[in-house]
């Protein structure tokens, strides 16, 4: 009996010493990857917005498939989100609505909104140049820009964290065998936590994943800011007689 | 007698500038088809069914500056007011020979987005502005059809 108990704490200080050290040593291998990683985010954040043409593209988009897809890094190496916003004029916006869906269909993407005045597409990374000239040529652009984030960084450190955690729960499961009713219904709390953990992991990681899979292309047939227009005064008498309020007023 | 003379020159004078105020206005343009003039008004404006307006008016090139000039102090106001400039500003000499430039602005009023569109003159001491204002979408439909007309606008009769 007394050696059962002695078993069973010599167990338990066990499981405290690895869920202790995991942690821990997970945190390190991720500090050690982030400094490796952080000069190239310093070069990369130092870069100006890369011209349209610039992008790089995944070399092959549907390698991302499955239960734990992986983003397919670009010719560096580096996994990034692109998302372009344009301020598009046309006459006729249900026209130009049907075309462009029609348009993001034969490249490889999808609506992912569709609106009286505005459109969010999705397409593969490396058909954003082609989609963004030819919604150039369906009416006047007249606002353009283009984001573009790197993230490698948080998809390396997703990827280590989902690791640890998963190497921490087979190491629970071996203590199974050693431990009596106590300790088994303590290692089964602390590996439910874990499997939640995990989830949690898969799920953001997910979400990054698909973020660097997938180009976003957001069309507004309309200004997104209806006050835009302020009063500055000229030092030239006759321009501050220019506006459209007051062209309508004298009309 | 001869001092009824400075009297009846000061009357005849008053009534030649009130006949002038009264008369056409001192600019002409072929007119564009879709567009229709307010004859009996004083001032040069035209009109389409759907709305798009046009009009013409002098201001005073104080201080004394050329076309480029006045074109580019014109865009950085309207840009600092937080229009969008609608394409490239657009130079050219009208069936004439005057010089101009155009000018498109665009803006949210109302409901809508709205296009302004300036076409500046250089004449001596003033500066002639045909103004035209219209959505958008109405606007896209007579642009082609008002750039032909401006191009034969003349600011003198």
């Amino acid at each position: 009996m007394r050696l059962q108990l002695r078993r069973t704490m010599l167990a338990v200080a066990g499981l405290a010493v690895i869920l202790a050290a995991f942690p821990a040593a997970a945190q390190q291998k991720n500090a050690a990857k982030q400094k490796q990683a952080a000069p190239a985010a310093a070069q990369q954040k130092a870069q100006p917005q890369a011209p349209i043409s610039a992008v790089p593209t995944p070399a092959d988009p549907d390698a991302a498939k499955g239960g734990e897809e992986t983003a397919t890094p670009d010719a560096t190496g580096r996994r990034t989100s692109l998302e372009s916003r344009l301020i598009l004029k046309v006459i006729n916006p249900d026209e130009a609505r049907a075309t462009l869906e029609k348009k993001v269909a034969e490249l490889g993407g999808f609506p992912i909104l569709v609106e009286d005045a505005s459109l969010v597409l999705k397409v593969p990374p490396e058909k954003l140049s082609e989609l963004i000239a030819f919604i150039a040529e369906q009416g006047l652009v007249l606002e353009k820009t283009l984001e573009r984030a790197d993230l490698t960084q948080e998809i390396a450190r997703l990827e280590g964290q989902l690791k640890s955690k998963k190497e921490m729960l087979s190491r629970l499961r071996g203590f199974f065998d050693d431990s009596n009713t106590e300790a088994t219904l303590r290692i089964e709390q602390t590996m439910t936590s874990i499997v939640a953990e995990i989830e949690q992991i898969k799920g953001q990681l997910r979400v990054a994943e698909d973020r660097a899979k997938w180009a976003v292309v957001d069309i507004a047939f309309q200004f997104h800011e209806r006050d835009k227009i302020v009063y500055v005064s000229s030092p030239f008498e006759w321009l501050n007689s220019v506006s459209l309020d007051r062209f309508l007023e004298e009309f | 007698m001869a001092r009824s003379f400075p009297i009846a020159f000061t009357v005849l004078v008053a009534a030649a500038a009130a006949l002038a105020s009264c008369g056409p206005p001192p600019y002409s343009m072929s007119s564009p088809a879709s567009f229709k003039r307010f004859e009996e008004s004083r001032e040069f404006k035209w009109i389409t069914a759907d709305g798009v307006m046009l009009k013409a008016r002098e201001v005073d090139n104080y201080p004394e500056a050329a076309l480029d000039f006045w074109v580019d102090a014109m865009s950085r106001h309207m840009i600092a007011q937080g229009y969008v400039q609608k394409g490239e500003q657009r130079c050219f000499s009208t069936k004439r020979g005057r010089k101009t430039c155009t000018a498109e602005f665009m803006l949210p009023h109302g409901a809508e987005d709205w296009v302004l569109s300036e076409t500046l003159f250089v004449v001596d001491d003033d500066i002639v502005l045909v103004e035209a204002a219209g959505p958008f979408d109405r606007y896209a439909l007579v642009e082609t059809e008002l750039q032909k007309a401006i191009e034969t606008f003349e600011p003198r009769d």
